[in-house]
């Protein structure tokens, strides 16, 4: 143990801190030895189509999966030290839990495994859903077993909670229920989250900090507030049927036409032509601009990259 | 949510339990208590079983007045009825390779592969490795438990009637279920369905799967139990009693020699026309036993358990390193 929990230290400021990191399966690269980094305290969502390696870096990040290429630090630590565990909690997408046990005997599970087992704060979040200790985790509903799987995750009071998808499979009340949980416990605690989820609107509502993956590779990482305004919604007329050409020195993102006119989503590089019509798109347009169009040049923001501060500037 | 309320009181004393047991060990027991009942009562109802069948063995011979009188001269009836009581509870014993196997081995790692608990308690603070040798060593504790006291007992009895009941020492019925072999072959057949399992990664497959590769070895290892060792020769004449050294022995093979030591198959000039002019002509005077003496019984169980453990020790070791490293 060498005093790297300490805040404001060097180690401590990057929850996640990815150098090369590639993950390969037998049917291909599921993460193609990337770099990327996740400041602390952050709640990070993690957006990308199905396949595009979302669940092989929350993986890696729990330890379940081992990487083939480069590394991959939690706090400083590299991910394969055993002191690391304590520090971040996963949720699956199917929050596995042993059927046959009671909610308490789930809890005493975590309270046996874990050794800064916070009793308390998980007994709340199990009361707060008015589950009984002595129901069978087989006989509750999926949203009450994702109230246990969080009660869990936040009795071990993790300083980085890893969820893939943990919404995915709940009905709106539960989701609206559970995702309140999950930002009152994280705003009480400063807990970093790296949050994959399909929900763009969830996104745009719980993440402060953005990791857009596709194909394996990043394709945006940083602030929300940053990333967002970067960009740029263009609306203007064709130049006989095809974009004019004052917009080519941007970076066009994605782009539409119904009849003369188009619509582009654009990175902006210079000020924009005042004759076109512009707009501020919303992060959920930015998203679906950049998982429409995976071959778009990466953006990462400067606090997303790990060593070298001004490669991408922004 | 729940349409169960309860008072805030019954929920402080549910909630808080009394920790006797700590950490994987107590995961290890609550998780896998039904096999831990199971191996309980099957040690202690089958040990209370062989006691009970033992006594009341030993009771009814020396009504019969044995030792004293010999074993033929005995009530044949009664003889066989006792050695059918013993042939019972030896062929329940037999069934322990095989239900560990499916039962206590494939689903071991497999089942938590496939619900997903493997991957929620290695992401608690414990490494994977760790929970990997507790579970292991929970299984195993369960073979030793539950095979070392049937399999000590069962030798216990069969020592006191052996010469009563039809099984020889080389019969699977006494040489599989007494110790060492019986721990041995249960390791075995605990360890293959681990292994299985960790490949398999689906319990219900894995059981399957075991199942047949265990009955498969199991049949092996019965043709494989005279080969554990070489047999001696022995050779006395053709028309003459058996030569001390046959006392308990079991035959493997018999032939007819030469006192040159020349061997010809047993069934050589038997049904010869003239069987002793036969005879005569090829210059056999010899019967010739290949056997195993009695005193060869530790040198091949031991060597059967060597072998069998040997084996689990491999399975043991590509079901960790298969489980260490795979993503869950």
């Amino acid at each position: 143990m060498s005093g790297t929990a300490t805040s404001g230290g060097d180690d401590g400021r990057w929850a996640l801190e990815a150098r090369g990191l590639g993950k390969k399966y037998r049917r291909g690269w599921a993460l193609r030895e990337e770099s990327f980094r996740v400041p602390a305290g952050r709640v990070c969502g993690l957006v990308g189509p199905n396949g595009a390696g979302k669940s092989t870096l929350l993986g890696i990040a729990a330890r379940l999966v081992e990487p083939t290429r480069g590394e991959l630090r939690i706090f400083g630590r590299p991910v394969g030290d055993p002191t690391v565990m304590p520090r971040f909690a996963y949720l699956g997408q199917d929050k596995p839990l042993f059927k046959r046990f009671t909610v308490a005997e789930c809890l005493r599970m975590g309270q046996e495994l874990n050794p800064g087992w916070d009793q308390a704060v998980a007994e709340r979040i199990v009361r707060e859903g008015n589950l009984a200790p002595s129901a069978r985790i087989g006989s509750l509903s999926g949203g009450q077993r994702t109230r246990v799987a969080f009660a869990l995750a936040f009795g071990k009071r993790p300083e980085l909670l890893l969820l893939d998808e943990p919404m995915s499979d709940l009905d709106p009340l539960a989701r609206d229920e559970i995702g309140s949980l999950l930002m009152s416990e994280v705003a009480e605690r400063g807990t970093t989250v790296l949050m994959s989820s399909h929900m763009l609107s969830e996104v745009e509502h719980m993440c402060d900090y953005l990791l857009v993956m596709a194909g394996g590779r990043v394709r945006m990482a940083g602030d929300t507030d940053e990333l967002v305004p970067l960009h740029t919604v263009v609306t203007g007329v064709t130049t006989d049927g095809r974009l004019p050409d004052a917009l080519a020195s941007h970076t066009v993102i994605d782009v539409r036409t119904a009849g003369r006119q188009f619509t582009a989503l654009v990175r902006h590089e210079a000020p924009l032509d005042p004759a076109w019509q512009l707009a501020e798109p919303s992060l959920e347009e930015v998203l679906l601009g950049y998982l429409r169009h995976p071959e778009a040049p990466a953006l990462l923001s400067p606090t997303a990259v790990p060593g070298h501060r001004e490669e991408h500037a922004a | 949510m729940s349409t169960v309320t309860r008072t805030p009181v019954q929920q402080e004393t549910s909630f808080a339990g009394r920790r006797r047991l700590r950490g994987l060990a107590w995961l290890m027991v609550r998780q896998h208590r039904a096999a831990l009942i199971a191996c309980t009562a099957a040690t202690v109802i089958g040990a209370a079983w062989i006691i009970h069948e033992r006594g009341t063995m030993l009771d009814s011979l020396h009504a019969a007045g044995w030792p004293a009188k010999p074993v033929d001269t005995l009530d044949p009836d009664m003889v066989q009825r006792l050695d059918g009581s013993f042939s019972d509870v030896a062929r329940y014993i037999g069934y322990l390779p095989l239900l560990f196997g499916v039962f206590i081995g494939a689903p071991l790692i497999s089942a938590d592969q496939e619900h997903g608990t493997a991957r929620l308690v290695s992401t608690q603070s414990v490494p994977r490795l760790r929970w990997l040798l507790w579970k292991l060593g929970f299984a195993l504790g369960l073979v030793l438990m539950t095979t070392g006291v049937l399999g000590a007992l069962f030798g216990w009895w069969w020592r006191a009637v052996r010469p009563v009941v039809s099984s020889t020492w080389l019969d699977g019925t006494v040489f599989d279920n007494s110790l060492p072999v019986l721990t041995a072959l249960v390791l075995f057949t605990t360890t293959l369905g681990i292994v299985v399992g960790a490949l398999v990664r689906r319990a219900v497959a894995a059981m399957t799967v075991t199942f047949f590769v265990t009955a498969a070895a199991l049949l092996g290892a019965d043709y494989f139990r005279n080969r554990l060792a070489t047999p001696r020769r022995v050779a006395f004449p053709l028309d003459g009693a058996h030569p001390a050294v046959l006392t308990d022995a079991v035959q493997v093979d018999q032939w007819v020699g030469t006192a040159s030591g020349k061997v010809y198959g047993w069934g050589t000039c038997v049904n010869d026309a003239a069987p002793e002019a036969c005879r005569a002509k090829l210059g056999i005077v010899n019967s010739v036993w290949d056997y195993f003496g009695y005193d060869q019984m530790a040198t091949l169980q031991w060597t059967a358990a060597g072998l069998l453990v040997g084996a689990g020790v491999v399975f043991v070791a590509v079901a960790v390193l298969r489980t260490r490293r795979t993503a869950l």
